[in-house]
């Protein structure tokens, strides 16, 4: 499971660099996020870009992510191939998280704000 | 590389999406990467199948679903044993049937798949408990059947333009297809 991150303002961006996130590798991808987002800043992008495939345990993973990274912190998600946003949708996960179509789209939000 | 157990294939016909060639049939090991590459090789296959992007989709999520279930509780972690996979195109859309030596489903039925967010809010973030509730808004028909040591699930994915593509005119619809909107 890749993951890159870098950061960008007061958010850190996780790229997601592998296409799927199924559950052959859907613990590694909760232990890699974080490992990444342990010192992290208040915000913390994911960026699915790449991701061709999400089922329901790299859902879970996802959500986990965003347990982990706590209350105090948030994690947003951009760039949803329309695989990955037909199972947010169907899950009505997609209105648990802020979701953007762009990185760039969820970082002006920030800088807007 | 896992070592395959057995994979048959039988082709779908390009000229003739609605004949009995139609069906895909796959025996492998129950394992998570397994069960990725068989998706992965029933995807490609579906390509002939005449389904649009979408219908693709929600048959490769039901199939994850379906089949990372047997994974995960039909056979103990250390000693999987085989699934059976078919898929077979019909009038009436998709029909696939999932067979597994493993234990049974507990309480004899498949599970209700409510959604795991309840409504006493008490799990807001949840984990897990996506798996059926998932393959139960995408197909119909789901059954469950237990017959000589073996597990039986089947159920049926509507396929709605295909079919009305392959009633008008099936020797236009690849053309058709390579037209369909992603939207």
């Amino acid at each position: 499971m890749q993951l890159s991150a870098s950061q960008v303002g007061d958010a850190l961006i996780v790229v997601v660099e592998d296409r799927r996130i199924d559950a052959a590798v859907a613990v590694r991808f909760k232990d890699r996020m974080h490992e990444l987002t342990r010192a992290s800043p208040a915000r913390v992008i994911l960026d699915l870009g790449k991701v061709e495939f999400l089922d329901s345990s790299g859902l879970g993973a996802i959500v986990g992510s965003m347990k982990q990274i706590g209350r105090d912190r948030q994690l947003d998600l951009a760039a949803l191939t329309p695989m990955v946003e037909k199972v947010f949708r169907i899950t009505r996960m997609d209105r648990v998280f802020q979701i953007y179509a762009t990185v760039d789209a969820a970082i002006r939000d920030a800088a807007d704000a | 590389m896992p070592n395959a157990i057995s994979v048959a294939t039988a082709s779908p016909s390009n000229s003739s999406p609605l004949s009995s060639s139609s069906t895909i049939q796959k025996s492998f090991k129950a394992t998570f990467r397994w069960v990725r590459r068989i998706i992965q090789e029933a995807s490609e296959e579906l390509d002939g199948f005449g389904l649009t992007t979408d219908e693709k989709t929600s048959v490769e999520i039901v199939l994850a679903e379906a089949l990372n279930n047997v994974v995960e509780h039909s056979y103990p972690e250390d000693d999987p044993g085989e699934i059976h996979l078919s898929l077979r195109l019909r009038g009436s859309g998709l029909m696939v049937e999932i067979r597994d030596q493993g234990r049974p489903m507990p309480n004899g039925r498949v599970p209700l798949g409510d959604h795991p967010i309840t409504s006493d809010g008490k799990n807001p973030m949840p984990e897990g408990g996506f798996g059926w509730f998932l393959i139960r808004e995408l197909v119909q028909d789901l059954i469950y059947d237990r017959r000589d040591g073996e597990n039986i699930v089947l159920f049926r994915l509507t396929l709605g333009s295909r079919l009305k593509r392959a009633k008008s005119d099936t020797s236009t619809a690849s053309i058709d297809l390579a037209k369909d909107p992603q939207d």
